[in-house]
């Protein structure tokens, strides 16, 4: 014991720096539990696409823009803007800009590396305005918890997107699961499942896409992606995540 | 009665006598102040103390820029600058970040372990100050006149170490202490460290030559 402590003293000053904690994800299409600090800043971008979905064979890609704002240690603002280029045997290909809007993500832990619990819960609430159907309106809300232990780091989702027409609701379930492993200390490799079913409205929107994801992170950088391949409905449903902190 | 009284005097003599003393010198050579080095003694460990020091954020200083605590306990760090301060660190003992908070707003953070913990500003470079997080409360800051004296340390063979921030490396001696006695050491510091580091992104300042 008495050796040990004479050790790690000695060692004081020879221990090596490691990367601050950020508010990164480890996935593609899940949502990962960790928050950005207060006041911090950070631009997000969202790429997605989904290739043969449903039985119109419908084809989306979409580019999402978030700017994100710390609130709190453990709450931040996130407000998207997206654009979606689609394309299926019914409908020709058109670009639009889709919706905008604004979401809040609560850490329901500290944030803080030493102290925050093995088991991390999240919830995340989202409305956005749909630009080209201009009397509608799509509220969101997803729990998440992760279990980090060592290099591993499993997450599950679980949510509900409800559109709101005056003439046409549509409620969505969608949820996942996934584990990342570091490989090195911004190096992750793992896999994820991602599902969302219609409860109401149009079944054809329903699919299933498992695949591997790959996170890496540097400095005030992070990116994940993901390359789920079809289970159900889908061929394929790619999605890459990048931000950048200021 | 008396003999009650007899048995309280002899139980506070051996109190009094309890442990031994560590006394010395610290030299810094290279230039740089004695006062700025404390001294630290390790080899046993302590309950932490309830009290939680300040590190204050002034003038885009830390003010004190070095303190010693216990494992276990926390220190806090008030902004009084009419500016953001954004306190971090990236020191493997405890990385944290406290994000940016203004003028008058109070954040802290516990010490669970030992270590070095080097804290910094993420947005003024020259704002820099380190926290040794010890097995216990024997430690002391070194005099102006290069003296230190540290009571009440368990008898025994420990360690003695001798800290400044900008010194190369830490100095250290064993010292055998002895109940009821002192045990003396000099030791030598060279102030002579590099002080550039990265902000909490492991990136230069932009303007690193105000690095202290």
């Amino acid at each position: 014991m008495r050796l040990r402590l004479v050790v790690s003293a000695a060692a004081l000053a020879l221990i090596p720096a490691r990367a601050a904690h950020a508010g990164l994800s480890r996935f593609g299409w899940l949502l990962d539990t960790d928050v950005i600090p207060e006041r911090a800043v950070e631009l997000e971008q969202w790429t997605t696409e989904e290739d043969q979905q449903g039985a119109a064979n419908r084809d989306e890609t979409t580019l999402s823009w978030a700017p994100v704002v710390g609130i709190t240690d453990r709450l931040e603002l996130a407000l998207p803007v997206e654009w979606t280029w689609e394309a299926s045997d019914t409908a020709g290909a058109r670009t639009a800009f889709t919706r905008f809007g604004g979401e809040l993500r609560w850490r329901l832990v500290t944030n803080d590396p030493v102290d925050a619990p093995a088991f991390a819960p999240l919830v995340r609430v989202a409305v956005n305005r749909l630009v080209t159907e201009r009397d509608a309106l799509e509220i969101a809300g997803d729990v998440a918890g992760s279990y980090h232990c060592g290099r591993v780091h499993v997450v599950a989702n679980a949510g509900v997107l409800q559109l709101v027409q005056p003439d046409a609701n549509a409620t969505t379930a969608r949820g996942g699961a996934g584990v990342s492993l570091g490989v090195t200390d911004e190096l992750r490799l793992g896999a994820e499942a991602f599902a969302q079913l219609a409860l109401t409205g149009d079944s054809d929107e329903s699919w299933v896409a498992a695949g591997p994801n790959l996170a890496w992170n540097h400095g005030r950088f992070w990116i994940a992606a993901a390359l789920p391949v079809g289970l159900y409905q889908i061929r394929v449903a790619p999605r890459v995540t990048w931000a950048i902190a200021f | 009665m008396r003999a009650l009284v007899a048995a309280l005097l002899v139980t506070l003599a051996a109190r009094a006598h309890a442990g031994g003393r560590v006394v010395g010198t610290v030299a810094l050579t290279g230039g740089g102040n004695a006062a700025d080095a404390i001294v630290y003694v390790v080899g046993f460990t302590e309950p932490a103390p309830t009290a939680t020091p300040e590190v204050q954020q002034k003038n885009k200083h830390f003010v004190p820029d070095l303190i010693a605590i216990t494992a276990g306990q926390a220190v806090s760090f008030p902004n009084g600058d009419p500016l953001f301060h954004n306190v971090f660190s990236r020191s493997a003992a405890r990385p944290f970040d406290l994000g940016s908070y203004r003028r008058g707003e109070t954040k802290s953070k516990a010490f669970p372990t030992t270590g070095v913990v080097d804290v910094y500003c993420n947005i003024h470079p020259e704002m820099a100050a380190t926290i040794l997080v010890l097995p216990n409360r024997k430690y002391t800051r070194v005099r102006a006149d290069g003296t230190f004296a540290i009571d009440g340390v368990p008898a025994g063979t420990w360690t003695v170490f001798a800290y400044a921030r900008q010194s190369v490396r830490p100095a250290s001696a064993k010292i055998t202490v002895v109940d009821g006695a002192d045990a003396k050491v000099a030791l030598e510091l060279t102030h002579a460290a590099d002080l550039a580091h990265p902000n909490k992104y492991g990136e230069a300042y932009r303007d690193p030559d105000k690095y202290r």
